[in-house]
């Protein structure tokens, strides 16, 4: 049911482009559906999810 | 052949692999076709998979292995799936790296072989009822840089 990836930003460049990473960590959710940008803390980041996957 | 991972770095993972409980299982995905970093990669994990017997290693061609890079939803190369084990059996956990581990992001892939042999994410209460609760997938893609 979850998919937890981490993705070297330099080797994929069209994923980079295709969701605009400009700064690392960035974090996307359902390829595009969401995005976080920084390190946020797990209960901040579960709140980016939750608001995500609501619209 | 040289050496990816000096005495000094295996010496420090084998450290960290005492700390395995359970048994894991590396799917190494390679692709013949435009891969800069597929054989780094491969030469990376099969050197660490040799420090640890608890630490298992498969590899595949995305191409050749079409079904099983599917099963795993892997659909670039280098992919580093880690998975759990259990006799026989591979347990997707579905964690990946996507892309050589170099770098800082190398004790990434260390620190996620742990978590997989401890089948325990170390999430809290909140955030786990929250996964459990989820009705479709969810697919979270961090990008990191090796520096």
């Amino acid at each position: 049911m979850i998919h937890a990836e981490a993705v070297d930003a330099m080797e994929f460049p069209e994923l980079t482009q295709r969701f605009s990473v400009q700064g690392v960590p960035q974090t996307v959710i359902n390829s595009g559906q969401g995005i976080v940008v920084g390190a946020y803390p797990e209960q901040q980041l579960l709140a980016e999810i939750q608001s995500a996957l609501s619209h | 052949m040289e050496k990816l991972l000096n005495e000094q770095i295996v010496g420090q993972i084998r450290q960290a692999f005492a700390g395995i409980s359970n048994p894991v299982q590396i799917l190494f995905f390679g692709s013949r076709e435009n891969c800069e970093y597929c054989d780094e990669t491969e030469k990376l994990v099969r050197e660490i998979s040799e420090i640890d017997e608890r630490v298992n290693l498969s590899i595949h061609d995305l191409n050749d292995d079409a079904a099983l890079a599917t099963q795993y939803r892997v659909d670039k190369a280098p992919v580093i799936v880690i998975a759990g084990r259990d006799g026989d059996k591979v347990i997707d956990l579905g964690i990946q790296f996507s892309g050589i581990p170099s770098g800082y992001e190398f004790s990434t892939l260390i620190n996620d072989i742990l978590f997989a042999s401890k089948r325990d994410s170390g999430l809290g209460t909140a955030t786990r009822e929250f996964l459990k609760s989820l009705t479709k997938p969810l697919h979270l893609q961090v990008f990191v840089t090796p520096t």
